[in-house]
């Protein structure tokens, strides 16, 4: 594990909505509750009416077992729920439903570990829970008048993720929560770009000084900004001298103490008799295990061992399995991995960025890349060419297989070449009795052939045939 | 049909002395087909019944609504039934005389000035007062049972997860079951065989096989090996109430069956945690009565903080507040372990003895309730002597295990009733050994 | 056994979110104590055993999205804003 400065220990909570869901966790409500219009999907359960009662979402259950595996836990083969008591105007019923590790509770998985690049953590444990509704406000929290609740989000299935106090430095939970994001995205049960779907509550303390909650981080981004300003309030007041809870205000970039919910000891955590305990076998266990697939670690070792890219591209590919997934995918028909990651990783990813669009909505399909790599290999067409395809490409949707014919046709034959060498010795009588004297003067006859034939022919070719016409 | 239509405004009337209902419905001349058909049904209000008014006898829900029908209510719907109206109860189901309720209390209609028993009174108050065939109730720690006995009528607590509790408002989710109540034993095993479906939407109810209860009521009962426990019939048994339920117990020996007493030392402590883990889960169900989505809300308000506790002050009772704040108590940290955590422990200790004694006895009896219906009033100063009145009921509902209360004998033309227990999902067993009990009984 | 003395039923009234009038707090502060006796007789009890209560286990549903009834539910809802639910002030 990385020293820490400053006697520095970062704790996170990280909630991931398991997005992968139809339905709500305890619910058929449809979980799809993005852009709707507020409390259009509600039920007597999510809506908390009297009389209403839970059942869990089977796949909810599978879901959480599967990320448990992938961080390295154990998964218990007994697992109840509890009702966790406070009254908030977001939580429908007063009390939420999810799981404890005192008094009889067992959560769904305890005891894993996962490694970063800039020191590994472990994660004390995993457990399923139901997501509160969203409360907004006509203008902030303090000023508005009146508070508006929204229950669609109420009752979709959370799995909650609760680290040792391992982490050392803001920078170190930043990159440990890309790390999460990158696993949950792989195993497909939490699309982290989806807002809102992956949220984080922090720990914090300095040097022997209690610990600090930090709520309400809306992104990771802010995550960092939140836990840098927290530690340097910290260090000014010498360490805090009690534990409390304190809100992040992202629009004034500071921690205030919010007076809100009960602590620890109000909450009067209790089994919820209104849920069977869950027996999960090893059997269970392990089948599920074997639905995982290839997790970004394991699949960075390969790519830098076995395939030989450069670690920091490697990084990249990995960050997205859709992206990695594509990698591999335009492998298949051409394998030269160099060009193929340059140009995903710089070009593509560079326009796709630039123009806030989702790698999964590239219009150039894994095929066709490697068709475009396979004609540079050939030496149908330069480097220069090929990327002049692939932004075309991208920008214009024309198929990379169509610009690559009209290029190829429009393509400098050998004849073509020879005749416009010709041409261009003839035109330029004085260059060419330049380079008698001065070699470099070559290169003016070399870009007058480079221009005539707009850049496709093959710079060193070109060299190679006015020398020879030279002689 | 229209028989019915004209006896309604008489049982409207009826009903202003004897105040067992809250809510009548709107009959109209409609007959349906199936088991319950033309029968008239009283439901306890505080099982959800789609557009008709159910207010748990609350302030809190005195305008409530529910847009959805309990699965018990779809199913006598379904069996044909008539639903007259919504049964008046304690506040949230929370007593034994049905006089907390915001509605007035019910009275009792073998004589008014006492209680029906409680907390489905309503329920029991109607039938006997001939204001209708059949009841819903519900029963967490003696609620169908109790005013059964009080009221001369059968009343049967099914075995925890034999009915569906969905649309049940919920008080002791651990304890607690609707269940039929009937003038007799023959239609409380009718309307049972109507509201023990299977139902998924509630995750503690067993997906077992359902029976033909009303097959099986004349069954031979000679060689039924009966227990009496000594614990049954503690200090504050009236000698009327042990003197006729032991006669019955003696007929039922002339009959065959075969009568041992026994001792089941764990009952003493039933009550403390019977209570004690209602009150806690009540603490926690109740906690969604905040007047944001559904019921009372007192208006303008300084914050959320301030709205919340207003709602809660004017919309329960007493005994509710009472009840939730005990039951805050008992989950606190530092307490939680002597109180909730104990009771779980004591209850299991009671659920295991049940369980050792079932393996050598068929059924067990006793007396429903300890004494005949008190006056109105009588117990309202001092609660803890309420409670002490669920002394022989509360065992059940910690067991889970399936008990009902026959009318077997009377004082003064005050009911008492016998309580038969057998064990999970022996329903069958009850209501057979019940039926003879009525036919020997004379009452 | 705890000390009744110090069970203070303002204290549980605010966890519950239940404002009680002086009246009824001085009635309750009376009963408190000798309700609370009455559950000791738990103490007594002989718990020592590890019993194993058989109960339901594994009881799921499908992931299969139904109709929600949103609208009914939202004509029940005493102050609203538009579809929102409103309530008052945070702080």
């Amino acid at each position: 594990m990385s020293s820490s400065i400053d006697g520095v220990k970062i704790g996170l909570e990280i909630h991931c909505q398991l997005t992968s869901l139809n339905t709500k966790m305890f619910c058929n409500c449809s979980a799809d509750y993005r852009g709707k219009p507020p409390n259009t999907l509600l039920c007597t359960v999510c809506a908390g009416l009297p009389g209403s009662l839970p059942v869990l979402n089977k796949r909810a259950l599978e879901a959480a077992i599967k990320i448990g595996l992938a961080i390295n836990c154990k998964i218990s083969n007994k697992s109840n729920f509890f009702r966790k008591n406070y009254f908030y105007p977001d939580s429908p019923k007063n009390y939420q439903i999810t799981q404890y590790d005192k008094a009889g509770g067992i959560a769904i998985a305890n005891e894993g570990y996962v490694e970063t690049n800039l020191g590994g953590v472990r994660i004390t444990r995993i457990q399923m829970e139901e997501d509160p509704g969203k409360l907004q406000y006509e203008g902030s929290i303090t000023t508005s008048s009146n508070t508006l609740i929204d229950y669609n989000r109420a009752g979709i299935s959370l799995v909650e993720i609760v680290t040792e106090p391992d982490l050392v430095s803001p920078k170190h939970a930043r990159e440990f929560l890309n790390t999460i994001q990158s696993i949950v995205e792989a195993i497909g049960e939490c699309d982290s770009k989806l807002d809102g779907s992956m949220r984080a509550d922090a720990n914090v303390s300095i040097s022997n000084g209690r610990r600090v909650e930090v709520k309400n981080i809306s992104s990771f981004k802010e995550v960092e900004r939140a836990l840098n300003f927290e530690i340097t309030r910290q260090k000014t007041i010498q360490a805090a001298s009690k534990m409390e809870t304190r809100h992040w205000d992202d629009v004034r970039r500071v921690t205030v103490t919010l007076r809100v919910k009960e602590d620890e000891e109000g909450y009067r955590y209790f089994p919820d008799p209104d849920l069977p305990p869950m027996d999960i076998s090893n059997d269970y266990i392990e089948q599920l295990k074997n639905l995982l697939p290839e997790l970004p670690e394991k699949r960075f070792i390969r790519f830098t061992n076995d395939i030989k890219l450069p670690g920091e591209i490697a990084r990249i590919l990995i960050k997205n399995k859709v992206v990695a997934d594509y990698f591999e995918e335009s492998l298949k028909y051409e394998n030269n991995p160099k060009l193929i990651s340059s140009w995903i990783t710089t070009d593509i990813m560079g326009y796709l960025n630039r123009n806030n669009i989702n790698f999964i909505d590239l219009s150039i399909d894994a095929k066709s890349l490697a068709t475009l790599a396979k004609s540079v290999s050939d030496s149908q067409i330069n480097e220069y060419t090929a990327k002049s395809i692939l932004l075309k490409s991208i920008s214009s949707n024309d198929h990379i297989d169509d610009l690559l014919k009209s290029e190829i046709s429009n393509s400098v034959t050998f004849e073509n070449l020879l005749e416009i060498i010709e041409k261009v010795l003839n035109d330029n009588s004085k260059a060419v009795a330049d380079v008698k004297n001065d070699p470099q003067a070559i290169h003016f006859l070399i870009g007058q052939v480079m221009k005539a034939t707009h850049g496709r022919a093959d710079h060193s070719k070109v060299k190679e045939l006015i020398e020879k016409q030279l002689k | 049909m229209s028989n019915l239509l004209d006896e309604f405004e008489g049982i409207k009337e009826k009903n202003k002395s004897i105040n067992a209902y809250i809510t009548f419905s709107q009959l109209d001349d409609s007959i349906s087909d199936g088991k319950l058909s033309g029968k008239t049904i009283a439901v306890k209000d505080t099982i959800s019944t789609a557009g008709l008014r159910t207010t748990c006898a609350s302030k809190m829900l005195e305008n409530y609504v529910p847009p959805y029908d309990a699965h018990a209510v779809s199913l006598i719907k379904k069996h044909g039934a008539i639903i007259m109206g919504k049964a008046n109860c304690d506040e949230f189901a929370m007593g034994s005389s049905t006089e907390h309720s915001a509605f007035g209390p019910t009275h009792n209609p073998h004589d008014l000035e006492r209680v029906p028993g409680g907390s489905s009174g309503g329920s029991a108050a109607a039938i006997a007062g001939g204001l209708a065939d059949l009841a819903l109730g519900s029963d967490t720690g003696g609620s169908i049972r109790c005013p059964a006995s009080f009221c001369g009528i059968v009343g049967l607590k099914p075995t925890y997860g034999l009915v569906s509790r969905y649309g049940l408002i919920a008080y002791g989710n651990s304890l607690e079951q609707i269940g039929p109540m009937a003038k007799n034993v023959y239609d409380c095993a009718l309307l049972l065989e109507c509201i023990s479906d299977y139902d998924n939407r509630d995750a503690t109810c067993v997906n077992t096989k359902r029976i033909d209860y009303t097959s099986h009521l004349e069954d031979d009962i000679s060689g039924l090996k009966i227990a009496v426990p000594k614990e049954f019939f503690g200090p504050g048994t009236d000698s009327i109430v042990e003197k006729s339920v032991w006669n019955t117990i003696k007929k039922l020996e002339s009959e065959g069956a075969i009568i041992e007493e026994i001792n089941i030392e764990s009952i003493k402590y039933s009550l403390a945690a019977y209570y004690i883990i209602a009150m806690s889960e009540a603490s926690s169900n109740l906690a969604r009565f905040d007047g944001l989505r559904y019921g009372l809300h007192s208006g303008k308000s300084k914050d959320w903080n301030e709205l919340f506790s207003n709602n809660r002050k004017f919309g329960f009772g007493f005994e509710v507040k009472r009840r939730i704040i005990l039951g805050t108590f008992s989950l606190s940290s530092g307490y939680f372990d002597e109180y909730y955590i104990k009771a779980q422990k004591v209850r299991s200790l009671i659920t295991n003895d049940f369980k050792k004694v079932f393996s050598k006895f068929d059924v067990i009896v006793g007396p429903t309730m300890p004494t005949l219906a008190f006056k109105l009033g009588e117990k309202l100063t001092d609660p803890l002597s309420m409670y002490m009145s669920d002394i022989d009921t509360v065992s059940a509902n910690l067991a889970g295990i399936p008990s009902i209360s026959i009318p077997c004998g009377n004082s003064n033309s005050l009911p008492i009733g016998i309580q038969l227990m057998s064990s999970h999902f022996n329903e069958k067993t009850i209501l057979n050994l019940g039926n003879r009990v009525e036919q020997i009984a004379g009452v | 056994m705890v000390d009744k003395k110090i069970i203070d039923p303002k204290k549980y009234s605010e966890l519950s979110k239940i404002d009680l009038s002086p009246q009824e707090m001085e009635i309750l502060d009376k009963q408190f104590p000798e309700i609370l006796e009455y559950f000791d007789l738990l103490s007594k009890a002989d718990t020592s055993e590890d019993i194993d209560s058989q109960t339901l286990s594994n009881i799921f549903r499908e992931d299969i999205p139904k109709d929600s009834i949103a609208d009914e539910i939202l004509d029940i809802v005493p102050e609203k804003k538009g579809r929102f639910v409103k309530g008052p002030r945070m702080m």
